[in-house]
């Protein structure tokens, strides 16, 4: 009795350093493994953004029917530098899943996760089609701007009302502005703009609305400059 | 320690018993993993990894153990180094994580790493069950390295995904697949045990 006990207390000495060790080795890899998960959970929207940590963010999406859920993109260091949509199309043959990239007042990329569109018409020209979106200006005109594919107008009409949707939403409720509209440089709002500090961001957002008729027109010339604006931005940070 | 035994510790594993073309140990994760051969040096590793700590950690607390307990106590330390090798892995090495899944926890049940503790660092000090350990799990990586190798060029015509095989080489579906490799571990058996046999009546003649 009194060995079976010493050996009971012997093997959960074994048992508690044991215990320790892999406690700290949980505290060293419980985040890389939780941003590994995250990752491979939304393929889709790596594919679509970057290699960033995708946070959902809560929020009423009343009137953007087509939206099924909206992520905050994150850097290493935590700072939002972009946004990624969930959508949803009604296509010809049914719904179309995809997803779109937003960052620096432009798409970063449009991709189909699932559809059940006429196999064959349009499948084809589908990649050029949804890499037309790439760079263009992020406000809800320029996505009609993206010629449709032939043969399959539905389908193309139905990506690109649910991509102008995702662009709406990335102006009028997370504020970020067009690229090149109004007095506030549109850097400076889009990748620090929180989604609760909207109040402040109403007034560029409205400046972006007057200014997308133009933007529109030029929409390669305002990526650029967002794109060059951010890369100063980034480097003032590095600094 | 003199340098000869450490040297015959460590060179035991990989030739005269090769943990999976001598003592046929560890066939588990042998046939499931070995049809890529980035699998087969990801394993290999692995394993070699919790050989090695849990050979050292055994060897330096074989007096510590009574005799009773010694099952349960090498259970702890050795599922303590697979856990850590699980996470670690989970966290640098995705990709690996991915494809090698459940086996990696299986390596607490792969019999090499029992077998070494409970036949030699048990009974031997800290320095020879770590030259054990590490020639032990080498022998295994390259044995298993060495299977995965030819069981992905029959299977899909590459090693470590690149291509390897003429145009016209249809892949055997079946050589990545377990009947494949069952078929494939006999054969590369077969051929290394022969070769083996050969170099040692070799040697016998020319004494």
């Amino acid at each position: 009795m009194r060995e079976t006990v010493k050996l009971g207390i012997r093997l959960m000495l074994f048992a508690l350093v044991a215990a320790l060790m892999l406690a700290v080795v949980n505290g060293v890899t419980a985040d890389p493994i939780a941003k590994n998960e995250n990752r491979k959970m939304n393929a889709s929207l790596v594919a679509v953004l970057g290699d960033y940590l995708f946070e959902p963010l809560e929020g009423d999406l009343t009137g953007y029917d087509k939206i099924t859920a909206v992520y905050a993109a994150k850097d290493d260091a935590g700072a939002t530098v972009g946004y990624a949509y969930e959508l949803s199309a009604d296509g010809y043959g049914g719904e179309i899943k995809l997803s779109a990239g937003v960052r620096d007042g432009a798409v970063t990329g449009v991709s189909v996760s699932s559809h059940t569109e006429t196999k064959g018409l349009g499948t084809s020209a589908q990649d050029t089609f949804l890499a037309a979106f790439q760079g263009i200006a992020a406000n809800p005109d320029a996505a009609f701007g993206v010629d449709a594919m032939s043969g399959a107008t539905v389908s193309s009409n139905a990506i690109r009302s649910a991509v102008s949707q995702a662009l709406q939403h990335a102006n009028e409720v997370l504020g970020m502005a067009g690229a090149g509209g109004g007095t506030t440089p549109p850097v400076e709002t889009a990748p620090a703009t929180e989604p609760e500090t909207d109040a402040t961001t109403g007034a560029t957002t409205e400046a972006a609305a007057t200014a997308e008729t133009e933007a529109a027109e030029e929409p390669a010339a305002d990526a650029t400059t967002a794109a060059t604006a951010a890369t100063g931005a980034a480097g003032v940070k590095e600094g | 320690m003199d340098w000869q035994k450490l040297r015959a510790a460590f060179t035991n594993g990989i030739i005269q018993e090769n943990p999976t073309f001598r003592l046929v140990l560890g066939m588990c994760p042998t046939l499931a993993i070995t049809y890529q051969a980035s699998n087969g040096i990801g394993m290999g590793l692995a394993t070699t990894f919790v050989l090695v700590f849990s050979n050292l950690v055994i060897s330096l607390l074989r007096k510590a153990i009574p005799e009773k307990i010694r099952i349960p106590a090498f259970v702890i330390i050795i599922a303590t180094f697979v856990s850590i090798v699980e996470m670690v892995m989970h966290a640098y090495f995705p990709a690996l994580y991915d494809t090698l899944g459940v086996f990696i926890s299986l390596i607490v049940v792969n019999c090499i790493i029992f077998a070494r503790a409970e036949s030699f660092a048990f009974k031997n000090p800290p320095l020879v069950s770590i030259m054990d350990g590490l020639g032990m799990g080498i022998g295994f990586t390259l044995a298993i390295t060495l299977l995965s190798c030819v069981r992905e060029l029959l299977g899909s015509g590459t090693v470590f995904g690149t291509s390897f095989m003429p145009e016209w080489f249809e892949p055997m579906a079946i050589a990545v697949q377990p009947a494949g490799g069952f078929i494939l571990l006999g054969s590369t058996l077969a051929v290394v045990t022969g070769l083996i046999a050969r170099s040692q009546r070799k040697k016998e003649a020319a004494k």
